[in-house]
Parts: C-alpha cells; sequence; structure tokens
C-alpha cells in the first residue's frame, strides 16, 4: 500500500485551482507557472484505481491515515477530484490560449495541434476547418462571404466565449455536487462528471449551440422540446438501428423502476452521452437516459437516417468497449 | 408510463415508419390523434414490440382492417400528406401477426 503524500499538497493544490479556471476573458494571458505538464504530475500521483480504492475506506478504518492521509471521504473525494479539474482547466487554457493566438497570427486553417485539446478525441484538421467554415458562412449569410477576417474577428472569440460558458456551467455542477456527503455523491460517479466536464468544451458544442442561438432562442426551443417531444421522419433502415441501440441500452443503462441506475451504469451513460456529442447539467443517470433517448427520438434537424445513426452506433461502441450486436 | 410524441405531416406511408421507427424508442403505439392540427401519438413506454410490426391504414368508416392476423392496436385521426395539402384523415393502427 502506499502513501500518496497528500500533506504536501495543500498549498500548490489551492494555487492550480486558481491557475487552472478558466476566464471570459478575450485577452491573452501570461505565460503560467503551472503547466499542462506539471499539472499531470500531480494527477500522476492519484491513479483512478488508486483514488477508489483509498476512497472506499471509512473515516473510522484503522488505515485511513495510510490511504487518506487523515483525510475524510468527503475531503479526500474533493481534494482527488480538484486535482483532476486543474488539470483539465490547464489543459483547456492551453488549447483555449493556443487558439486565440491562432487567430491573431495563423491563416485560416487551424493547426491540428491546437484543435486536439478537446479531452476525449482529437478533431481533425481538415474536418474542424469545414466546420468553422460552414460556421462562418452561417454568419456571413453566404459562403461569398466567408473572409479570414470575419472569422478571426467573429467566429473564434464567440467560439472561445461559447466553450467557457459550457465549462463554467459543467464546473458549477460539480462544485455543487461536492458539498454533498460522500455517500451521496461517490468518488465513481465524480470520475464520471469530470469526463463529462473534460467535454464540455468543444468546438463541435459550441459551434452547434451559437449556430443554434443565432436563429432561435435556445433556452424557448428547449423549453418547448421537452414539453412534447417531436419525432423525427425516420428513413428507411433506421428503425432496425435504433432498435440495436435501444436493446443495448435496455440491457445495459436503463434506470430501474425508481430510475436508479447503478455508479457502474452512470458512467457507461456519461460516455454514450459524450458519443453522441450530448452535454448538459445532469446529476441522475435518469436524466442523461432520457437526454439520449430525446436525441434518438428527434435526430437531426427533424430527420433520422440510417447512416447518421449506424455512425452512432459505432461511435457508442468505441466509447464503452461493448459490442452492439 | 406512457410518452407523447409529435408526428410530423407525411404522406401515410412515412407516418407507419415514423411511428414504427419511435416504437423502437418508445415501445408501443397505443393511441393516435390530432392535437392542434399535429398528429400526437401515446407510447406506453415498456411494452418492447418487433420491429416493422405496425401496420397503418386510413380508416375512413372506422372499420378497416389490418393484414391477415394482425391485431388492432387503436382507431384515431392523423394529419396525412396527399396531393401536396396536409388534411386530417381518420386512421387505424395495426399489429401485425408474428412471421
Amino acid at each position: 500500500m502506499r502513501h500518496h503524500g497528500i500533506g504536501s499538497l495543500g498549498a500548490p493544490l489551492a494555487l492550480l485551482t486558481l491557475l487552472g479556471g478558466c476566464t471570459a476573458t478575450m485577452q491573452a494571458t501570461p505565460a503560467p507557472i503551472f503547466s499542462g505538464a506539471s499539472t499531470m504530475q500531480i494527477v500522476e500521483l492519484y491513479p483512478v484505481n488508486v483514488a477508489l480504492e483509498s476512497f472506499a475506506y471509512p473515516d473510522d478504518d484503522a488505515n485511513n491515515q495510510q490511504w487518506r492521509g487523515g483525510l475524510s471521504r468527503q475531503d479526500y473525494r474533493n481534494m482527488v477530484v480538484r486535482v483532476y479539474m486543474s488539470a483539465m482547466d490547464a489543459r483547456y487554457r492551453d488549447f483555449r490560449t493556443a487558439l486565440l493566438n491562432e487567430q491573431r497570427t495563423a491563416g485560416f486553417g487551424l493547426d491540428v495541434a491546437v484543435l486536439g485539446v478537446t479531452g476525449v478525441a482529437s478533431i481533425a484538421k481538415e474536418s474542424a476547418a469545414k466546420k468553422l467554415a460552414a460556421f462562418a458562412a452561417f454568419i456571413a449569410g453566404t459562403r461569398g462571404l466567408v473572409e479570414k477576417d470575419l472569422y478571426y474577428d467573429k467566429a473564434v472569440p464567440a467560439l472561445v466565449a461559447a466553450m467557457d460558458a459550457d465549462r463554467l456551467r459543467a464546473s458549477a455542477e460539480i462544485e455543487r455536487n461536492l458539498q454533498k456527503p460522500a455517500s451521496d455523491y461517490p468518488l465513481q460517479v465524480a470520475f464520471g462528471q469530470l469526463m463529462w466536464y473534460e467535454v464540455s468544451a468543444s468546438l463541435d458544442t459550441a459551434i452547434s449551440r451559437i449556430t443554434t442561438e443565432a436563429t432561435q432562442d435556445r433556452a424557448e426551443a428547449q423549453q418547448e422540446r421537452n414539453a412534447v417531444t417531436t419525432a423525427c421522419h425516420a428513413d428507411d433502415g433506421a428503425e432496425d438501428v435504433t432498435a440495436r441501440i435501444m436493446t443495448y441500452l435496455r440491457a445495459n443503462v436503463q434506470p430501474d423502476a425508481k430510475g436508479a441506475v447503478t455508479e457502474g451504469q452512470l458512467i457507461k451513460l456519461f460516455r454514450i452521452a459524450a458519443a453522441m456529442n450530448l452535454s448538459g447539467g445532469w446529476t441522475k443517470g435518469q436524466e442523461v437516459y432520457e437526454a439520449i433517448r430525446t436525441r434518438l427520438s428527434q435526430g437531426s434537424a427533424g430527420a433520422c437516417r440510417k447512416t447518421d445513426l449506424e455512425d452512432m452506433l459505432a461511435r457508442i461502441q468505441t466509447a464503452t468497449g461493448d459490442r452492439i450486436p | 408510463m406512457s410518452k407523447t410524441l409529435q408526428y410530423q405531416p407525411g404522406s401515410l406511408a412515412q407516418l407507419q415508419a415514423d411511428i414504427g421507427y419511435q416504437e423502437a424508442i418508445y415501445c408501443a403505439l397505443t393511441a393516435l390523434s390530432v392535437v392542434d392540427g399535429v398528429t400526437q401519438g401515446e407510447h406506453d413506454d415498456t411494452n418492447v414490440v418487433p420491429t416493422h410490426s405496425l401496420e397503418l391504414v386510413l380508416d375512413p368508416d372506422g372499420t378497416a382492417t389490418g393484414s391477415a392476423g394482425s391485431a388492432l392496436i387503436c382507431r384515431g385521426s392523423a394529419i396525412i400528406a396527399e396531393g401536396g395539402a396536409n388534411a386530417e384523415k381518420k386512421v387505424a393502427a395495426f399489429r401485425k401477426a408474428a412471421a
């Protein structure tokens, strides 16, 4: 059994939390003292399996001093979560800074390194450039008006602001949960939310959200959609693919009659939601499950296409490591 | 537990495909009606049904029957696109016999 030097981490951790937090400003920031690499070194002191094992010991266990440095389960959980959040924030800060610097210095195409810091999966250069071009075209109203300056001046700051907002919302949700006792918000669930936090700010999500907000008020639309789901038009073969996905979901992650899921199911639900490019301030498995079903039910732009669903099924398989027959 | 869905206007065949697709997600259809000019379907959200087992037919006089061996689910109404216009039509939904 190892002790991971908890006592010596307090001050640097507090600093990391401050330094790692993202800001909403569009200004360039000074070079940080704590780089992404140095925050990763601290994370490596708390591998997920070790952290979960240490968290499992009751507060009054004789080995508490050795496993958690005398910290209660709640304090230990909060420390581990903030260590991971600090590292994620540092990585996001690098990504954000690079994106804004790219705005000032480079041409239309974005560097792969700049775009590859979304946490779960890197975005291919060509794909991202196409999406950004499409987004800029949307702002201009016509592709003929897409110019470098428009992209620089409008698109990137708007995308960064949207990503900041998504990230702050995700962060606030986790902070609220950290007020709960260890038994109500175990570390396993916190890790699930951290995965969601990590992917909460991505170009894909930001582009999608800004585009939507530019055409209608998102909150009102969401409210209307929540009241009664509008079903998509399904093309040939769509039913078969969705039936496969739903059979898998019912067998593996469907909440029980009381709406509860196991911790393992919750983690899997977050992975599936991320694979479907869904995000939200969910705290219960039932909410994630319903968001997934709503996405399947509504499709994209009112249509459920077999090819889109097959792509979604493949991403779910990759994200969960499960095979969907 | 039931789930209410709004269906977009379309041909009878498209509506059958759309409802069949949603049955894969929200289980068996139980009722069809038109509310404020929109087709609304109720699904029971518990009774999983086989794929492609739904059959939707026009039911102008309330006596339509489905294919051989099929069982009536409900009689109701839906907005059907016909000849470039949408109109409320009486319809009947059947569950096809297992193959």
